[in-house]
């Protein structure tokens, strides 16, 4: 009889050892912090407001994959805080409204990003010893109006490799999350008058509106228009943001 | 008796000797020009973005930048996190300039050459290239009993590292010059009760390697 209590303690022992391992296959890596240097551009010499639309303040993906294991990637405020920081690099002046807030006064134009998508893909998917994250965020601007001017998808990559064969899949997870976010930040940062094509015309007239007057005689070029359909593709080097 | 102790400890010997991984290498430095007297400028060392499809390890950038700041031709390296963040957002994955054609126009930018010269950073070696097993084969096998564990079997695989480094001179915007290496090796994991690998690093002989002529070449202008 203690024999048979003995073995099903055992069995006991060795469900409650299996369901923690079990347990232990899920990878959960969280971004608590985002900081980012300051950027060697010009800033638009402009008031912004930034509203942050679906999902930017507090994102979690979660997703099982087929061949096992569940991926949890949290991405908390890192995109506000990345977007706070880079538009802060962008603009004059950068004031902060609510999701309720309509256009308040006395701004330029109304930023409103969103985050779309985020996929990632671990090694055994790439085939290498890379994770990879993508995210997709839209970036809606609106004019001193309220009127949307502009709006188009900014897509971010980062990819970094695991460490160890053993181990570092949380560590290289939250490199690539990273990276892929500060991607993000570096095509705002450049890709913003091209992409934001329309906005750039405003943001051309907005800029010319609080210059000082011309002296009388001088003459300045009249920019050529720019529609949407006619900006360049982006390409992969620093070349087409110079 | 200890003839055969002698014999036995000799045919050890001449196994280990027939199995131990084995590795061939080659380094190139090609395409120099004639450089200027090194006098202690900051070198960075940073891998050929992933954008263009390079997969340059961290461990082989960080071993190179290692190896270049050690030794008799010391070398003032600064590191890649400080310089890229320091150009933020210029030398970024998706901005760096990929050919040294695109350098001019990026330091016309009186922003970013200011920084720079503050940088004090006078050379770039970029890296590209990987570590391949292209081969491999065999399996072992272990298990464990109340009795013990062991292993029993042979496997091998075939390494082959691939790097290529140029240096950019940045004060005249110019490719330096171009070290290529190449190390092919294979390694072993025979098992008789006890795992014995023989490992053929072919990654740290490249990086060894590469860094050394680099080195001589900056250092010395050799």
């Amino acid at each position: 009889m203690a024999g048979l209590l003995r073995l099903s303690r055992l069995r006991a022992v060795l469900a409650t050892a299996s369901v923690g391992l079990l347990a232990g296959c899920g990878t959960t890596v969280k971004l608590d912090n985002m900081q980012l240097p300051e950027a060697l551009v010009e800033p638009y010499p402009l008031t912004a407001a930034v509203r942050f639309g679906k999902d930017v303040e507090s994102f979690v993906y979660e997703e099982t994959l087929p061949t096992g294991g569940t991926y949890t990637i949290d991405l908390g405020r890192a995109s506000a805080l990345m977007f706070t920081e880079t538009l802060d690099d962008m603009f004059a002046q950068v004031v902060p409204v609510t999701p309720d807030t309509l256009v308040p006064e006395g701004i330029d134009l109304l930023i409103e990003p969103s985050l779309v998508a985020l996929e990632f893909a671990i090694p055994a998917q790439t085939v290498t010893k890379d994770y990879a994250v993508w995210i997709r965020y839209q970036i809606r601007v609106y004019d001193s109006e309220g009127t949307l001017q502009a709006e188009y998808p900014l897509s971010a990559y980062g990819k970094a490799a695991r460490e160890s064969l053993m181990g570092g899949t949380e560590s290289a997870l939250r490199s690539a999350a990273s990276l892929a976010i500060r991607d993000a930040a570096v095509l705002m940062l450049l890709d913003f008058e091209r992409e934001a094509a329309l906005a750039k015309n405003q943001l051309a007239g907005l800029a010319v509106a609080q210059q000082p007057p011309a002296p009388a005689g001088a003459e300045t070029p009249p920019k050529p228009a720019t529609t949407p359909e006619q900006a360049p593709a982006p390409t992969d080097n620093a070349e087409k943001f110079l | 008796m200890r003839a055969t102790q002698i014999f036995s400890r000799g045919l050890l010997f001449a196994a280990a000797v027939a199995l131990s991984a084995c590795s061939t290498s080659r380094t190139d430095l090609v395409n120099t020009v004639s450089m200027d007297e090194y006098d202690g400028e900051s070198v960075v060392v940073m891998a050929r973005s992933y954008h263009t499809g390079n997969a340059t390890e961290k461990d082989f950038t960080d071993c190179v930048a290692s190896q270049l700041r050690s030794g008799r031709n010391a070398i003032n390296i600064m590191p890649k996190a400080q310089f890229v963040d320091a150009m933020y957002p210029w030398f970024e994955p998706r901005t760096v300039p990929n050919d040294i054609s695109a350098l001019p126009k990026l330091l016309n930018n009186p922003m970013i050459a200011d920084r720079m010269r503050e940088t004090g950073v006078r050379y770039v070696v970029w890296l590209d290239g990987n570590t391949d097993t292209p081969n491999g084969g065999g399996s072992v096998s272990c298990a464990a009993g109340p009795g013990g564990a062991g292993c029993f079997g042979f496997a091998w695989w075939e390494s082959d590292s691939d790097y290529d480094a140029v240096v950019w001179d940045l004060e005249g915007t110019r490719e330096a010059g171009n070290v290529e290496t190449r190390v092919n090796g294979t390694s072993y994991l025979p098992a008789i009760i006890v795992p014995i690998p023989l490992i053929a690093r072919t990654q740290s002989t490249a990086c060894k390697d590469l860094s050394q002529q680099l080195q001589t070449f900056i250092a010395s202008g050799a």
